[in-house]
């Protein structure tokens, strides 16, 4: 028999714990209230949805601030031009595509490994990289998996810091180029797969090596050159997968480094950011490979 | 125990004949409650049964064919409800007549005729729950009614009315130290609920969709069946949920004990609250472990013969065998529904007179 005293202190704990869930279910609230800008809450841009459609083939886009775009409307993102390309091919042959841009601003290619796994609940069909210039490696401070929840739950909290007033989870501004591969740079000479950027390269690699352990076809797009050393990386790195993974018809590597020229204002407003015509290119490009690589395997909607 | 045990017996077999000879239900819920079942987490599921995660899993990964799984379960399940409810008329201080009728009255009562045929639902745990629950707190335990509640909210929300209705009871007797503490047992059922919708919705991204009974502003789900229905049909659904109980049902008030009288007017909100956002008809249905016990304190003013009849033309009436019956079959159910209203009004007048006449002897003396 509960004594007075316990009673009130359960009552208490259950008045905190029903406080807690009211809590969740606000901060679920705002996650939805701002598609545009935000993210889910699983953590990614676009609605969170995890069963399939029927004759769906589901696309998983993993990057950095590139395939990210921070600060653009999720609209004009290259991810969902990519998404309006497949759909266009996909209507007449009633196959239903859909992204789920996986991408998360300021990350570094080691930690697609951690993206593909805790996302791996969403039965993506094949994978996409498409990499970033802002860093090489490492989380950028407000990532995803800094949050425990994230980790533990898969659930990425968004009131606490709205709250507390400080910067919410995800909320990191595109680095711009990194330093390395700036073209005013000289040092290091040597930015290939060889040099600087083999742990870069590996990570890469790694990842390819990751999902097609899974059985999951993946594309590797390189991102459009923002600078002459950038495009040195990128074709070393274009080089190092090809001689790796070539033999495995799920492997595709897409050079993307000339879709559009960013010096051109129609195409970057910035010679950095692409706009929303640049977008559509270089989603095309990335949309016929992934087609390609499909009717390569056969891959037929669910 | 043995008469308790002969008695689910014979409601098993006699709800297990109905359950093989009815058609198969041409919709409902099936398709959802198959999925709960084998995947117990359905990502995206804008279904208000996806929060009802017991006992579909249970049963879905027993042997046998989905639907015979699912009609034994109903079977089983009302038998054991009905007997519940037998076993409750006795806590409550009927006699063992009365909690005899009440039984066969719970068995072939709405709910279970329509669980029986559409048995793809989680509503028979709920028709056990209430009476094994509410004879427990009457009876004076209050944990293990609300740990039973507490894991019944996994199966439907009403799991936790009984607590909350035994906690008003308490009240209105001015048992201050029973309220609270029975206040405690019903807040955590609701906060398990809580808690599981809420952990639904955000780890698996549940809704209710376009499920009205949430918009409580704008008619909820009575609004819905009651638009869909109009408002003659839907007034006659829900009359044919008690049917001719209702017409005991003042009579047998009369004659109830307090305990008894308190228990159906602190069963009143939760009656509103559960109609107005629930499939109506079935969620009034859950009460009939407050229902039953005062009409058949009205019926057993009736002899034997006649209180078997009425058993016998309530459950015809009641019975669902299918949608696209003969009309003769309808004939019979409305001639067996003209039958227990008769007798319904008979031991209703009956059991007034006694009352009257019962006050007159008291006066006098």
């Amino acid at each position: 028999m509960l004594s007075r005293r316990s009673i009130v202190v359960c009552f208490a704990f259950e008045a905190a714990a029903f406080a807690f869930f009211i809590g969740v279910l606000l901060d679920r609230h705002a996650h939805q209230r701002d598609p545009v800008y935000g993210v889910n809450q699983w953590g990614y841009r676009g609605a969170a949805r995890g069963e399939r459609l029927p004759r769906e083939i589901r696309v998983a886009l993993v990057g950095g601030s590139a395939a990210y775009e921070p600060g653009r409307t999720l609209e004009e993102t290259m991810s969902n031009n990519l998404l309006y390309q497949l759909q266009e091919v996909g209507r007449p042959l009633a196959i239903e595509y859909s992204i789920v841009n996986l991408s998360e601003p300021g990350a570094g290619a080691d930690a697609y490994v951690d993206t593909l796994r805790e996302y791996e609940f969403l039965g993506a069909d094949v994978t996409c990289i498409f990499d970033g210039y802002d860093v090489l490696h490492g989380l950028a401070p407000h990532s995803r998996q800094h949050s425990a929840i994230f980790r533990a739950v898969g659930y990425l909290p968004l009131l606490p810091s709205r709250i507390l007033g400080g910067p919410g989870w995800m909320s990191d501004p595109d680095g711009g180029v990194v330093q390395l591969l700036r073209a005013d740079q000289t040092e290091p000479g040597d930015v290939t797969c060889e040099g600087a950027s083999r742990g870069y390269c590996a990570a890469i690699a790694d990842t390819v090596r990751f999902a097609l352990a899974r059985n999951r076809p993946i594309v590797v797009a390189s991102p459009p050159s923002v600078s002459p050393r950038h495009a040195a990386q990128q074709q070393s790195l274009g080089a190092l997968l090809m001689r790796t993974f070539a033999s495995d018809p799920r492997f595709m590597y897409l050079d993307t480094g000339d879709a559009i020229d960013l010096s051109n204002r129609a195409h970057s407003p910035d010679g950095l950011h692409r706009t929303v015509a640049g977008n559509h290119e270089v989603g095309q490009r990335i949309a016929v490979g992934i087609l390609h690589l499909l009717a390569r395997l056969n891959v037929q909607p669910h | 125990m043995t008469r308790a045990v002969a008695r689910f017996a014979a409601i098993a077999l006699l709800l297990g004949v109905v359950a093989a000879l009815a058609q198969a239900a041409p919709f409902g819920d099936r398709d959802i409650y198959q999925t709960i079942g084998r995947q117990l987490i359905v990502l995206d599921c804008h279904d208000v049964h996806c929060y009802r995660i017991l006992p579909a899993p249970i049963l879905e990964h027993l042997p046998g064919s989905s639907l015979f799984n699912w009609k034994l379960y109903a079977v089983l399940t009302n038998a054991a409800a009905a007997v519940a409810i037998g076993h409750l008329c006795l806590v409550l201080g009927l006699s063992s007549r009365a909690a005899l009728f009440a039984t066969w009255i719970s068995a072939l009562g709405f709910g279970p005729a329509q669980s029986v045929f559409d048995p793809y639902t989680s509503d028979p745990v709920m028709y056990l729950l209430g009476p094994v629950m509410t004879a427990d707190l009457v009876g004076g335990r209050i944990g293990r009614p609300g740990l039973v509640g507490s894991i019944g909210v996994l199966a439907k929300e009403f799991a936790a009315a009984p607590l909350w209705i035994f906690t008003l009871l308490s009240a209105l007797r001015k048992r201050w130290d029973t309220a609270l503490r029975t206040a405690l047992a019903a807040t955590t059922a609701t906060l398990v609920w809580f808690a599981l919708q809420t952990t639904m919705m955000a780890l698996f991204n549940y809704s209710y969709g376009n499920n009205r009974s949430p918009q409580l502003l704008s008619g909820a789900y009575f609004a819905v069946w009651t638009s869909a229905l109009g408002w003659p049909r839907s007034l006659f659904a829900l009359f044919m949920t008690f049917g001719a109980l209702f017409v005991l049902l003042p009579a047998g008030y009369v004659r109830a004990e307090r305990t008894l009288r308190l228990l159906a007017i602190a069963s009143l909100p939760a009656v509103a609250a559960f109609v107005y956002v629930q499939q109506p008809d079935r969620a009034l249905w859950n009460f009939h472990f407050v229902a039953i016990p005062i009409a058949v304190l009205a019926l057993e003013k009736l002899d034997d013969a006649l209180c078997w009849a009425f058993v016998g033309a309530f459950g015809v009436a009641n019975l669902r065998l299918g949608d696209n019956l003969p009309a003769a079959v309808a004939w019979v159910r409305g001639g067996a529904l003209a039958v227990s209203l008769a007798i319904a009004g008979m031991a209703a007048a009956q059991a007034m007179r006694g009352e009257r006449a019962t006050d007159l002897r008291a006066e006098a003396s």
